[in-house]
């Protein structure tokens, strides 16, 4: 393919330059978004477990609730029946939630001992996971949400611009380097190598990717834009979120004032769930009386056959006294075509179709990505030193060392912190609060940058490499402090198992001889990578 | 076709036209769009959904391409006129159909 070199050259310095504004935020962003894949998981492994009587079999819920609504009136306005508890929600009966939820909230939890009666336990959630979910939303920046959406747009529109540059770059010799990565030659055309192929083999993922940031940074902002353009009469009020709690306000039963209707029982919803939507597994039925004093229930759950619009799964608006559907706009299967194909745009996002498999690829395109930009960044420095070389600096001057302590800093100290704050969330009170979790995060984050700066290059790498490897094997180590091993569940345990491999991975990497570089390379060029 | 060379140089002009104008030009699009299919930017219905949707690939394309033109004013200048064009189309839609 011709493109003509004038063009290629310009968008070859704007892919540079782009990519070195917005590289490191994304390393971050990608890596703790693959992390964020398995967001349930962890936080089921990083809770601590709570002493409660096991969870009460279906039939006797509308005993539990008689006695939570009897001991605690309070818990009429919202509550959750938990079909299958897990460890962060570990009881049948969950209420008492703050209005507005964004990630996971105290609450408390109600269970029936053997004698029947009532145990309740008031608990705050870990937010350790959620903290890398978070850290993901706002590309490693610890700053107010509303802000921290803004500048995650800004650095998704150049991420954008990066991505039509690159592949624009890439294009004219698309057949003759395809598969050449050459490794032997120079560090140079490794990182280039390795750059280019990367990035043009996952080139759909990241164009996904790059559309659905920008969207999720300025949905807010263009809806009001297009309200004003086509609202005229303002009918309704332009609503927080597109994708989340905006059912929930709609489906309210009207029941005459005066008249009281008992609500279905648990176990009756679930059947007529199951009958007018087969194939849908219900996992939590979420009451809610404080809107107008009607009872609205929604259904949460997913369908292995289809897509979820939110990455915990789809959700339907349901008769508390029929157990008839009312909303099924994001149930999973039984949306409208316009909707399901909405939804199939969030659902690429969140890798929430296909399953395990589909998950672990997603993590796997996410980390894959995250090392794309590392390899965008050693390219940059290592091209630039080699121009620095030939006009004869013997030192890197002061700019590319800079450079290159923050690259390796940033984004080791990214694995790290996370690492650190996995390893550490089971040990500290509650499974780790957000304000706890973001100082150990940042404090390792920070000191992992400054060990950068102090120590020559290879050497940083080595030792950042071999402490994030350690810290990921504490990881198993701190969960079976917490978690006694009888109450270790199999989710748990394939977490540990993950930490110990990708725990090797890191300290594989950090003993061979070539510390730093991706792959062996056999020969040294003269003096060029040797820092 | 073109005398000098493009080069990368005059970025900022013509990247802040990519930036503003793209955007300008994508919602003027949703309104245009919006206006024939009858949505009234209610965030719940699919239609305005799909318009919001729209917005962010025509926006990172524009912001993307802009660099070809040759100079800032001409990024300014064209990127502003087809906007001229396209929010008159607008007005005029918006009031034939009121």
């Amino acid at each position: 393919m011709k493109i003509r070199a004038d063009i290629v050259r310009m968008y070859r310095e704007i892919h540079s330059w782009v990519g070195i504004v917005c590289g490191l935020f994304l390393f971050v962003a990608f890596y703790a978004g693959a992390i964020t894949m398995f967001e349930r998981p962890l936080q089921d492994w990083a809770s601590p477990p709570v002493s409660l009587p096991p969870p009460v079999s279906l039939e006797r819920f509308p005993e539990l609730l008689e006695k939570t609504f009897a001991e605690h009136p309070e818990a009429r306005n919202a509550y959750t029946v938990v079909l299958h508890p897990t460890p962060s929600q570990p009881a049948s009966l969950v209420w008492g939630m703050p209005q507005r939820m964004h990630g996971p909230a105290a609450a408390s939890y109600s269970a029936l001992a053997e004698d029947g009666s009532l145990v309740t336990r008031r608990q705050p959630p870990s937010e350790a996971a959620h903290f890398i979910n978070m850290l993901h939303q706002q590309v490693g920046l610890w700053m107010p949400h509303e802000v921290g959406r803004f500048f995650m747009g800004v650095v998704a529109l150049l991420y954008s611009v990066a991505l039509i540059s690159g592949t624009l770059v890439v294009l004219p010799g698309l057949v003759k380097n395809l598969f050449a990565i050459r490794l032997g030659q120079n560090a140079k055309r490794m990182w280039l190598d390795l750059h280019s192929m990367l990035g043009l083999f996952s080139l759909p993922f990241h164009i996904i990717m790059a559309l659905t940031s920008v969207v999720f940074a300025f949905h807010d902002e263009i809806y009001v834009a297009e309200h004003a353009l086509l609202g005229g009469k303002a009918v309704h009020q332009v609503q927080g979120h597109p994708h989340a709690d905006r059912a929930s306000g709609l489906h309210q039963q009207q029941v005459p004032a005066g008249e009281f209707r008992a609500p279905l029982e648990p176990a009756q919803i679930v059947a007529t769930i199951t009958k007018q939507a087969p194939g849908f597994m219900p996992e939590t039925l979420v009451y809610d009386n404080s809107h107008g004093g009607h009872l609205a229930l929604r259904v949460t759950g997913h369908d292995p056959r289809y897509g979820a619009r939110g990455a915990g799964g789809g959700f339907a608006g349901v008769d508390p006294y029929s157990g008839k559907l009312l909303s099924t706009d994001y149930l999973p299967g039984h949306q409208t075509l316009p909707m399901a194909v909405l939804t199939s745009f969030f659902v690429l996002h969140f890798g929430s179709f296909g399953g395990e498999g589909v998950r672990w690829g997603y993590a796997v395109l996410g980390l894959a990505g995250a090392f794309m930009f590392y390899a965008g960044n050693q390219l940059w420095i290592v091209s630039r030193r080699r121009r620095e070389r030939g006009s004869g600096c013997v030192e890197d001057t002061r700019s590319t060392r800079l450079l290159c302590s923050l690259t390796v800093g940033c984004s080791l100290g990214c694995v790290a912190g996370v690492s650190t704050v996995l390893a550490a969330a089971p040990l500290l009170p509650a499974g780790g609060e957000m304000s706890h979790v973001q100082i150990i995060y940042f404090a390792v984050f920070l000191s992992c940058v400054a060990v950068c700066f102090c120590l020559k290059e290879r050497q940083a790498i080595r030792t950042l490499l071999f402490v994030s490897a350690i810290l990921t094997f504490l990881m198993p180590i701190s969960a079976s402090v917490a978690t006694p091993l009888s109450q270790v569940t199999a989710s748990s345990l394939i977490v540990d198992c993950t930490a110990i491999l990708y725990g090797a991975l890191l300290l594989l990497w950090a003993i061979r001889p070539q510390a730093g570089q991706p792959l062996f390379r056999k020969e040294q060029p003269s003096g060029l990578s040797k820092v | 076709m073109r005398s000098a060379p493009l080069s990368s140089r005059n970025w900022f002009p013509k990247a802040s036209a990519g930036l503003v104008l793209g955007l300008t030009l994508a919602l003027s699009c949703v309104g245009i769009l919006g206006l024939l299919c009858h949505t009234n930017g209610d965030p719940r219905s699919p239609a305005s959904q799909y318009l919001m949707w729209l917005v962010a690939p025509m926006w990172t394309a524009v912001l993307g391409s802009c660099f070809m033109f040759r100079t800032g004013w001409r990024a300014w200048g064209i990127l502003g006129g087809i906007n001229v064009l396209l929010w008159a189309l607008y007005i005029g839609v918006r009031s034939i159909m009121s």
